[in-house]
């Protein structure tokens, strides 16, 4: 009886689409993967309308007191030039908006190119592509990201192409693992079998099984660039003055004013954490949603787990009413 | 249960809110302080720790290796032919007060120098120098020198290792110089510099900045920049040496010279037993170091320098100087480039608001007028104040972007243009510069900013590689008689100017020197201009604060005695251990 009640839900889900499915489940499952689609969700909004929402440029200078505390014309207050450091936030955040996306979507480009390259293929191919990825992990990557940015010179650009390459050689690991989990499937040597190129197989059957973890990846790789931007211009080497970014409003001016104007170490703080927090909430949430050996059957594992806890407790019911064995018998 | 979750976040969110917020107060920017001139009436004691900060490790110990200014601790242990005379500043309130000392090192008027390897020096013409050397003067009792006394032959040893060795800075500097003079020892206590007319300048600034060294221990140790070879005949004596923490110094025992004048006159110096220099980079942990007495004397900005305002007990003095000043140069060269003409570049400083900056950035403490020379009291009589200007130069520290436009439009750049700018990736650059970048854009100038870590930073300006601007460093008042912030190949010529006018003015300086007083007035008249020409974007400067604890004592806020001797103050300042135990609880 159990099991007759848990299968309307199954063809239920079946009806929605991928993603569909997928937020609706959100929503229901993961609260605080929830709430990190929020902040997400709300950091993309600030990021792209930020020169609606922002009261002021970010770099009018001395439109109040310099340093001064929150007050109605500045709700976050002021920096040392005079600049309205809510704005600055805002616009930091589409500095951290860029940033985390496109770093993360040139690192799971490249962790997919390499990793299923190197998973599918095998072989002498995988062997000289791995030790050229112990090799990358072996360099220490604040050491690696400093010495090429002191090379190619502070930019926004230098830094999305630094991180996406730090972190797309070292998550191929991920890809090229669930590759190889996929590699023996019967489906791939069908597809072989009747005559696909190595190309299609590659496309069609294998981009597709391991898209799961190449998601999770990809957010969990935007909360670290996020944050990662923020060291590097934390120690200044990243986006060049005047523009605002999070880390580089915390480096040098944060902790110079730290005791005259705490505000301004505060807010880029406050705001890199919520926003961290949130992209790894919701990167975790993805990946339990995602994740095969979590969900069972077609990803309801926790429901199902639920309903047949609910069955076994009226069966136990049913037990006790002396009910169960008589239909059972 | 979801729901509770969610509201257990939302609390979450308002109990972080309200612990936020009450911390967000605003920051004290008014205040000013008030220069100290105590007369120190007690009587000195010996003893105790002078403990400073600095904020970069010394890159060498031996300034024929490595530029005399990246070799901090070289002033303590070893000492030059001459220096700045502490009885013309201060002096803990007995000296003429003709100096002050503050400064961070580009003092070099002669009529301000004190011997010190030479115990007196002649100049019969302006191509011969001749010093007589000290007697009693001994090296540290280690080997190779076990404590000999000094002769004439180390001073010329070691001048002509400056004069000869490729990574020396006076050789590197000042070429023609060093090719041409002649140092010979007729005796054991003369040496005798002949050296070319023009270059006469040169080698007496020179002769202020190079530290002697032993002969014996250069021809054994190859050089002297490892800090255990380090032998001197300096105050202190250099102990231990950490990269990146500390360097320790312990008082010469066989120090020759005597305190000049006030109570103490005829001690014996040094006072303190040692002196500790912390390398401290970061702002807040210097400032929290002095706060807790763990230094005795902070040097910073008018900024941090408020709160130490509020302190009574510390004493202080806030001044101007030229060290690590920077100006906006411009490649004035480029003929294809806005910049070369003078409209464009009039129009760029028209469009800068000066007093804003000076007021709302500095606090109101400061100058508008930094260059070509700092404004100096020793300096006064090559300085024209902005109020003695011509009007037309004047004008140029007016904020105008409406006259700014017109002689844009004037030179054909009606919409603006787009430049690129090299600086140093310090806050305290980029500050200024995003100011800059703001006010310029009022005027459809784009300003993009460079920022550069200090290595490539300081090989763009010794290189003058750089495409449009560069925010560079100018050189010190100490070497204006030379004109080289204007004139010439040099590093300091960073707009690259070549202007027939201001090269015969550098020629009758040059040949006029070393009559201050006439170097001088040739330089009040040329300042008029050479301001006009609009060269090089000068920016304001805001004073400089200095505290002290009360219980260093003989002390005014010296820094520097002579051309860049930093921290060669400490050998007549002591302490009054009592009251420091006291003031500290101990």
């Amino acid at each position: 009886m159990a099991r007759i009640e848990a299968f309307p839900s199954v063809e239920e889900a079946k009806r929605r689409s991928f993603l569909a499915d997928l937020f609706i489940r959100l929503f229901r499952e993961k609260p605080l993967g929830t709430v990190g689609g929020i902040i997400v969700l709300v950091l993309l909004l600030v990021g792209v309308f930020a020169g609606l929402i922002a009261p002021y440029g970010y770099n009018d200078i001395f439109v109040g007191p310099r340093l001064s505390a929150p007050s109605p014309e500045h709700l976050l207050g002021t920096d040392q030039l005079g600049r309205d450091l809510l704005s600055r936030i805002i616009y930091g955040a589409r500095i951290s908006l860029v940033v985390g996306l496109s770093v993360s979507a040139i690192a799971v480009a490249l962790s997919t190119i390499i990793g299923i390259t190197s998973g599918y293929f095998g072989g002498k191919l995988d062997m000289a592509i791995q030790r050229f990825v112990d090799a990358w992990l072996s360099i220490p990557p604040l050491f690696l990201i400093l010495t090429l940015i002191a090379v190619a010179g502070p930019g926004m650009l230098q830094v999305i192409l630094v991180l996406g390459v730090l972190f797309g050689i070292g998550q191929s690991r991920i890809v090229r693992g669930a590759v190889i989990g996929i590699r023996a499937n019967t489906y791939l040597e069908a597809a072989t079998a009747v005559g696909c190129k190595a190309g299609r197989v590659l496309w069609k059957h294998v981009l597709p099984n391991v898209t799961a973890p190449i998601i999770v990846l990809f957010t969990i790789t935007m909360g670290a660039a996020v944050l990662a931007e923020a060291t590097i211009s934390f120690l200044g080497f990243g986006i060049p003055p005047p523009t605002p970014s999070w880390g580089g409003m915390l480096s040098e001016s944060g902790r110079r004013y730290m005791l005259m104007a705490p505000q301004m170490a505060l807010w880029p703080g406050l705001f890199l954490a919520i926003v961290v927090y949130g992209i790894n909430m919701l990167g975790d949430a993805f990946r339990d949603l995602l994740d095969p050996r979590l969900r069972g059957g077609l990803g309801r594992y926790d429901k199902v787990k639920r309903k047949i806890k609910q069955c076994e407790g009226n069966q136990a019911e049913e037990v006790m009413d002396g009910k169960l064995s008589n239909k059972d018998q | 249960m979801i729901k509770n979750t969610y509201a257990t976040i939302l609390i979450c969110l308002i109990l972080v809110s309200l612990l936020v917020l009450p911390n967000c107060t605003g920051g004290g920017t008014g205040g000013g302080g008030e220069q100290t001139a105590v007369v120190e009436n007690e009587t000195p004691s010996y003893g105790g720790v002078l403990n400073l900060a600095v904020v970069t490790d010394p890159q060498g110990f031996d300034d024929a290796i490595q530029a005399h200014y990246l070799c901090g601790t070289l002033k303590l242990t070893n000492e030059e032919v001459w220096e700045g005379d502490w009885t013309k500043g201060q002096a803990g309130g007995w000296g003429s007060g003709e100096c002050d000392w503050f400064a961070g090192g580009s003092l070099n008027r002669l009529e301000h120098k004190a011997g010190a390897m030479a115990e007196s020096w002649e100049t019969p013409d302006r191509e011969t120098i001749i010093l007589h050397i000290r007697k009693g003067i001994y090296w540290q009792d280690k080997p190779p020198t076990n404590g000999r006394e000094l002769t004439a032959d180390d001073v010329v040893f070691s001048l002509n290792r400056q004069y000869t060795l490729p990574t020396a800075y006076m050789k590197k500097t000042y070429p023609k110089a060093a090719e041409t003079t002649q140092i010979s020892s007729p005796d054991e206590w003369t040496v005798v510099l002949k050296c070319q007319p023009e270059c006469f300048g040169d080698v007496i600034s020179m002769l202020d900045y190079m530290d002697i060294y032993p002969r014996d221990a250069v021809e054994t140790f190859g050089d002297m920049n490892d800090w255990e070879n380090s032998i001197g005949t300096g105050p202190f004596i250099l102990t231990n040496y950490v990269s990146g923490n500390l360097a320790e110094f312990a008082r010469n025992p066989k120090y020759w010279a005597k305190n000049p004048l006030g109570p103490g006159q005829d001690n014996q110096l040094p006072y303190v037993d040692g002196i500790k220099i912390f390398n401290m980079p970061d702002d807040s942990t210097r400032t929290a170091a002095f706060r807790t007495g763990n230094l005795d004397i902070l040097t910073t900005d008018w900024e941090l320098a408020q709160e130490f305002l509020q302190m009574p007990q510390l004493k202080h003095v806030s001044y101007l100087d030229d060290y690590g000043q920077a100006c906006i140069y411009m490649r004035t060269d480029k003929k294809d480039s806005p910049l070369a003409d003078k409209r464009v570049r009039q129009a760029l400083w028209l469009a800068i608001d000066y007093n804003k900056i000076l007021s709302d950035y500095y606090g109101g403490k400061g100058t508008l007028l930094k260059w070509p020379i700092m404004e100096y009291r020793e300096y006064a009589g090559a300085y024209v104040p902005l109020e003695q200007l011509p009007e037309s130069v004047q004008e140029l520290y007016s904020y105008n972007p409406e006259k700014a436009k017109q002689l844009l439009a004037e030179s054909g750049y009606a919409d603006g243009f787009k430049v690129k700018i090299v600086c140093y990736n310090q806050r305290a650059y980029t500050d200024v510069l995003t100011m800059v970048k703001a006010m310029w854009a009022q005027v459809g100038v784009e300003l993009e900013l460079q920022p550069k870590e200090y290595g490539p930073f300081v090989a763009t300006l010794a290189r003058r590689s750089y495409d449009d601007m560069f925010f560079g460093y100018y050189s010190g008042v100490g070497t204006y008689f030379k004109a080289i912030n204007y004139t010439g190949q040099g590093m300091y010529n960073g707009s690259y100017v070549d202007d027939a006018v201001l090269d015969k003015a550098r020629d009758e300086m040059v040949a006029t020197y070393p009559d201050e007083a006439k170097v001088d007035q040739l330089h009040r008249d040329l300042m008029p201009y050479l301001l006009e020409q609009a060269y090089v974007i000068t920016l304001p400067a805001g004073y400089q604060y200095r505290f002290w604890w009360p219980w260093v004592k003989n002390y005014s806020g010296e820094a520097s005695l002579g051309y860049y001797n930093t921290g060669n103050f400490a050998k007549y300042v002591w302490i009054d251990q009592a009251m420091k135990d006291s003031m500290l609880g101990k």
